[in-house]
């Protein structure tokens, strides 16, 4: 778009509109703040009806809330995009990117592409129940499609209120917040994708748990950290991972419920919540402490040893908290509303192994290959942290 | 038949006719009987995939004043404890006597039916056993597949072109233009992406895979077996069906149960004109693995062989056979022969044709509802036996039914075996009704005994069009009569 550079320097220089701190928050980042937490809200709603009720239909509340967010998040991105094209001043469409001659923010095509996504997974996850039978689990071909689709708009949504962020300055302290809180909201996404391998006590002291967290979780933190404007980034996104996850736990369970589906294996009364969330705060903090050290204009070599040892440095405390937590949460003392301990599946058969370590346990090959893991994915977060600090469309 | 061309026989008819309720080409389950005071018809008709939905539909046959007819379904190893709260069946509107209802049945195995009836002449239920297997596999139609690959296309594209933005402009302050270097990089990350992305459609494509043939391993396969004819020249010639699958008394396998008394029934069709039908009741052999019965005087030829065996679970199964009878056996001996071993060899007079004559002088009428026949249509075929002089004969009961009827498809690609009460496995239905302490002889209620009536009537939903043949069991003066007929079946 040269045009656009050489007609309008003028119409581009920063008004007060820009360096104002009362300036609001477009309406379009709220939108994508809405459609993230309504998609998460529905996915663990919807987990949570598949471990209670069993029997659902397209038109379940927790569908309907995945279908909402999809919907608000593509439409309000298409709309936006449309606008900006079509209508939208100079200095809107300079601060967009073009995709197939359309302009808009990179965050708004990221979110659009995480609609369609979605949309496509519909007909082929129908097509395969059809073909292969309803599939209970978590993941299959078909919800991988949905999940891109999701983790799509939660990143969109990131991006859309970093560049926000990243072109208001340090004052625009709500869009800050609201980059941690949909980083916060990505996690809770990601974390859920791994409930059949991670989230449950029993699996904590295992070695798949070590290496699976230690390559989700560093990057997504290491980045968060490394692209937030104030110094807590990672500890805050990993602060809204527990608290949206723990009011999710609350919440379903104040709402009575019962299988409706044979082999009931166990009489449940109430909604089944999510396992107590991952000690992923002490993640955060451990990558927070030690990134903050790292100046924006570090060196490369320098840059990496620090992402590396914050990696290893969160994770390891997080490793630690998590060992030990897990015994709490396989204890009596954890059987309560609070934690939630006791809380299983209708067709899961009642026993003694609900609370008992069951992966096979954690060896000093497994606890090298998460290491080494761990360091790698912190690079990688590095290298995405360091591209989103400079996003600015 | 040459061996290869058995093979090939043997597969079609292992995949075509991939049995459950212990029959071949559906596994759909029909029960006529009592639930209470209330005769019922019950047609279950199976998703084909676990967990699916299974369709069901309940006509009221007697009884008046329904209010309310519900259906659960329970598996086996939980019963009624473990099944969900009853579903409520819709009466269908402009048929005041049939309620439809779907009900979910999520794990393979053995599960039943639990159909509640209650009004103004009070509650009944019934039990109806169905097998929950998985055995078909849909194929994507081209629209669909058309569809998801334009939509794959876009995404694909899509995600390039945002990688190359992201690399190219996000970064840039609002207004500038990326420069020549920046151009470039975009052009190799979007190469780079290009290549990721497709090794992960690759990636996602070979999960497909793999997830299909983890499918298809656990597709209900009849056990392997093969069968053989001994001609000892005392003792005249015997069938022998051996189990060979490994997985026979392996694990997962339970006990036989007996049904009607007899641990397997087979069934044997001449192949080429389906002019000679048997109905014998092989004994366990002493290697745990095969089955006898004495080869009944038949006219030489390949007969295709199908033996109901039901294991204590309720799971039922047909074993699938085939077995070329060079010359006609020697006469009877009735060596070693179960006395409700039965045979014939028959003509009928061709499709459609309501009158068969025995050669006992004897007419079996096939009193038909309407001329053609349609698949996936409830049905009732209903058949009446008369004295050579015209008068109605008197059935009597033939092993606990009032009679015994097989459907063919003249290829072999369906064989069901049916009672008066539907094709379920009455030893599965007990089996339930003893678990759960309910229903015992109510709902075998008016099927064991003849009470001197001259007709029978079997409920029946034809899987696919085709010839057909019906083959029909009575017993009458201690004499067991089979007739035959034909029909063609036409597609709804």
């Amino acid at each position: 778009m040269t045009t656009i550079a050489q007609s309008a320097p003028a119409a581009l220089a920063p008004d007060v509109r820009t360096s104002s701190t009362t300036i609001a928050v477009p309406w379009y980042l709220w939108a994508v703040a809405f459609a993230s937490t309504s998609v998460m809200v529905g996915v663990t709603w919807d987990i949570s009806w598949h471990r209670t009720i069993g029997r659902d239909t397209f038109w379940t509340p927790a569908h309907l809330a995945i279908y909402l967010g999809g919907a608000v998040a593509g439409l309000a991105c298409g709309w936006l995009v449309l606008r900006t094209t079509f209508a939208g001043s100079v200095r809107e469409r300079a601060a967009g990117v073009t995709f197939w001659g359309f302009r808009g923010p990179l965050g708004a095509w990221v979110c659009i592409w995480g609609s369609l996504a979605m949309i496509t997974s519909a007909p082929l996850d129908d097509w395969w129940h059809n073909a292969y039978g309803l599939d209970v689990q978590i993941l299959s071909p078909p919800h991988a499609v949905l999940a891109a689709g999701i983790l799509s708009i939660q990143i969109g949504a990131m991006l859309m209120a970093l560049a926000q962020q990243n072109t208001a300055g340090e004052e625009s302290r709500t869009r800050q917040l609201l980059f941690l809180y949909a980083g916060g909201i990505f996690t809770v996404m990601l974390a859920t994708l791994g409930t059949e391998e991670i989230a449950f006590a029993n699996s904590h002291r295992g070695n798949v748990f070590f290496v699976a967290t230690a390559l989700m979780f560093p990057p997504v933190l290491v980045a968060i950290s490394r692209s937030a404007v104030g110094r807590w980034g990672a500890t805050t996104a990993a602060a809204v991972y527990m608290g949206a996850t723990m009011v999710m736990i609350w919440i379903l369970q104040l709402f009575p419920a019962q299988p409706m589906l044979a082999p009931i294996l166990r009489q449940v009364d109430r909604m089944v919540p999510p396992p107590f969330p991952l000690l992923l705060l002490v993640a955060g903090l451990g990558i927070d402490l030690v990134m903050r050290r790292l100046p924006q204009d570090a060196g490369r070599l320098r840059s990496w040893a620090t992402a590396i040892v914050a990696g290893l440095a969160g994770m390891a405390a997080f490793g630690l908290a998590q060992w030990f937590f897990a015994e709490f949460l396989l204890s009596p003392a954890a059987r309560n509303f609070f934690f939630a301990a006791d809380q299983w599946d209708y067709n899961s058969m009642p026993g003694e192994w609900q609370y008992e370590f069951r992966a096979s346990p954690l060896t000093g090959t497994g606890l090298g290959l998460a290491a080494i893991v761990a360091a790698v994915a912190s690079l990688g977060g590095l290298g995405w942290g360091n591209w989103m600090s400079r996003v600015r469309r | 038949m040459t061996a290869p061309k058995r093979t090939v026989r043997l597969l079609v008819l292992a995949v075509a006719g991939l049995a459950a309720s212990a029959h071949v080409g559906t596994s759909n389950a029909y029960f006529e009987g009592a639930a209470g005071p209330y005769g019922v018809r019950v047609v279950i008709r199976t998703p084909g995939v676990i967990p699916g939905l299974a369709q069901i539909s309940v006509r009221i046959t007697d009884g008046a004043g329904v209010e309310q007819v519900t259906v659960r379904p329970l598996r086996a190893d939980v019963g009624l404890e473990g099944a969900p709260p009853p579903d409520v069946a819709r009466a269908v509107e402009g048929d005041p006597a049939l309620y439809d209802a779907e009900l979910w049945l999520m794990t393979p195995g053995s599960y039943s039916v639990h159909v509640a009836v209650s009004g103004a002449e009070g509650a009944g239920t019934a039990f109806v056993p169905v097998l929950a297997v998985a055995e078909r596999r849909l194929p994507m139609s081209f629209g669909m597949g058309a569809t998801l690959i334009g939509a794959g296309l876009i995404l694909f594209l899509g995600a390039i072109t945002i990688f190359g933005a992201a690399v190219r402009e996000s970064v840039l302050p609002p207004g500038d233009d990326p420069d020549r270097r920046q151009r470039l990089r975009a052009r190799v990350v979007m190469g780079v992406s290009t290549v990721t992305l497709g090794l992960l459609l690759w990636g996602g494509w070979t999960w497909w895979d793999v997830v299909d043939a983890a499918y298809r391993e656990r597709m209900y396969q009849p056990l392997e077996t093969s069968t053989a004819l001994q001609d000892r020249a005392s003792e005249g010639a015997t069938l022998r069906l051996t189990i060979d699958d490994p997985a026979w008394r392996g694990r997962g396998w339970s006990p036989l149960l007996p049904d009607h008394g007899k641990l397997m029934h087979m069934f044997l069709v001449k192949d080429d004109d389906l002019g000679a039908f048997a109905h014998v009741h092989p004994v366990p052999h002493d290697d745990g693995k095969s089955f006898d019965v004495p080869f009944p005087p038949l006219p030489a030829g390949t007969y295709r062989v199908y033996g109901d065996i039901v294991f204590e679970s309720g799971f039922a199964q047909t074993l699938v056979d085939e077995v070329t009878v060079p010359s006609t056996p020697a006469a009877e001996t009735g060596a070693g022969r179960d006395p409700d071993d039965s045979w014939a060899e028959l003509t009928p007079r061709g499709a459609g044709q309501p009158i068969y004559e025995l050669p006992s002088g004897r007419t079996m009428r096939w009193e038909r509802e309407s001329l053609g026949a349609v698949t996936d249509e409830e049905t009732t075929l209903r058949f009446t036996l008369a004295e050579p002089d015209g008068r109605p004969s008197a059935l009597e009961p033939y092993m606990g039914m009032l009679s015994h009827a097989a459907v063919t498809r003249n290829d072999g690609s369906v064989f069901i075996h049916l009672h008066p009460s539907g094709n379920i496995n009455m030893a599965a239905q007990q089996r339930f009704e003893e678990a759960e302490g309910t229903g015992g002889p109510a709902s075998m209620h008016g099927m064991t005994h003849g009470d001197g009536t001259s007709s029978v009537s079997f409920p029946f939903v034809f899987p696919s069009p085709g010839a057909y043949r019906i083959f029909v069991q009575v017993r009458v003066d201690g004499q067991v009569e089979t007739a035959a007929f034909d029909l063609d079946v036409l597609a709804s």
